[in-house]
């Protein structure tokens, strides 16, 4: 999959991350829907400061989950076009395209 | 299937009182259990585990018993249990290779969770230490990277007095073993500070350890000799 996004990912300031017993979820204020994440995708919310580069984020899944980099990128891939789509997270400056690196 | 768990704690009533719950978890069974960092790896070795559980109270050199626990054939996986969340404790444990990592506040469900998980092939992380594991992971990475780039950025000679200085040769020996004198293996050593951005000679060659350069310091100086 390749998907056209720009720069580095930041996650909106408004948009709160509640812990519960057993799951996460992100709540956007003036918004009925709050969004469920794994513990991957967590992560990934966290690693969203603008300043970190989503190949960064698949190298680091690597190390830590033992898994190849084809399935990191696929799931850094997937949960920042969740979050994207769903307003969590915008973009900054610079191009890069999810996908068809490395 | 019955994931076979040996667990690695110095206190004989947490051995015994967690093989006994695990009792009720139908296809987790503990066939073995250590007191000792020793013990854990021959029990490693003797029972064939799909799991070996360790306390953090018994970790010494992680990289050493994970070393020797994946000496057993199968290689087990290896599962720490620490005290307190401590961000620094996880990112010593994975960098030795540890497959999951768990607090020492966890119930039993979650230990048998992660056991299982394990077992599955799968890594183990509490989830709210993943995102500042990853950042310092990232973080330790760059730094690699950029004194990856530092040291291209030294002449040859200048990286043969580093690997010297790694290997904790003073001037006199440096000068010896190279055929200049102590004075221009200062004036090495200077530009050497400059050009890492360094103040010291003992923050060099952390540099170059913490960033795990050393080898490729080595290859570079070898490679030059050949």
């Amino acid at each position: 999959m390749s998907t056209r996004i720009r720069g580095l990912p930041q996650r909106q300031t408004d948009v709160l991350l509640v812990d519960e017993a057993d799951r996460s979820v992100l709540m956007a204020p003036g918004h009925d829907a709050s969004h469920l994440l794994n513990p991957t995708a967590r992560a990934i919310w966290e690693l969203c400061d603008g300043l970190t580069d989503p190949d960064e984020m698949v190298g680091a899944i690597c190390q830590v989950f033992s898994v190849t980099m084809e399935t990191a990128r696929a799931d850094v891939t997937y949960a920042l076009e969740q979050l994207t789509a769903a307003g969590l997270v915008h973009w900054t400056d610079g191009e890069k395209r999810l996908g068809n690196e490395r | 299937m019955t994931v076979r768990l040996v667990l690695a704690d110095p206190r004989r009533l947490v051995r015994e009182a967690v093989a006994e719950a695990l009792v009720l978890e139908h296809d987790v069974q503990v066939v073995a259990s250590a007191s000792d960092p020793r013990a854990a790896v021959l029990q490693a070795q003797r029972t064939r585990p799909d799991v070996v559980a360790v306390v953090g109270a018994l970790l010494g050199p992680l990289s050493s018993l994970c070393e020797g626990i994946r000496r057993a054939d199968p290689p087990p996986r290896v599962l720490v249990i620490d005290g307190e969340p401590d961000d620094e404790a996880l990112l010593h444990a994975i960098e030795a290779g540890v497959d999951g990592y768990l607090t020492g506040d966890s119930g039993l469900d979650v230990v048998a969770e992660a056991v299982r998980a394990l077992a599955r092939g799968e890594s183990v992380v509490p989830p709210f230490m993943l995102g500042p594991l990853l950042r310092r992971l990232i973080q330790g990475h760059r730094e690699a990277t950029q004194a990856a780039e530092q040291l291209v950025a030294l002449t040859p000679r200048e990286r043969e007095v580093l690997a010297l200085l790694v290997d904790g040769l003073d001037d006199e020996r440096m000068a010896d073993r190279l055929v200049i004198s102590p004075e221009t293996v200062r004036t090495h050593v200077q530009r050497i500070l400059r050009k890492l951005d360094v103040h010291s000679r003992l923050e060099a060659v952390a540099l170059v350890a913490q960033t795990g350069l050393v080898s490729r310091l080595e290859r570079m100086v070898e490679g030059r000799a050949s």
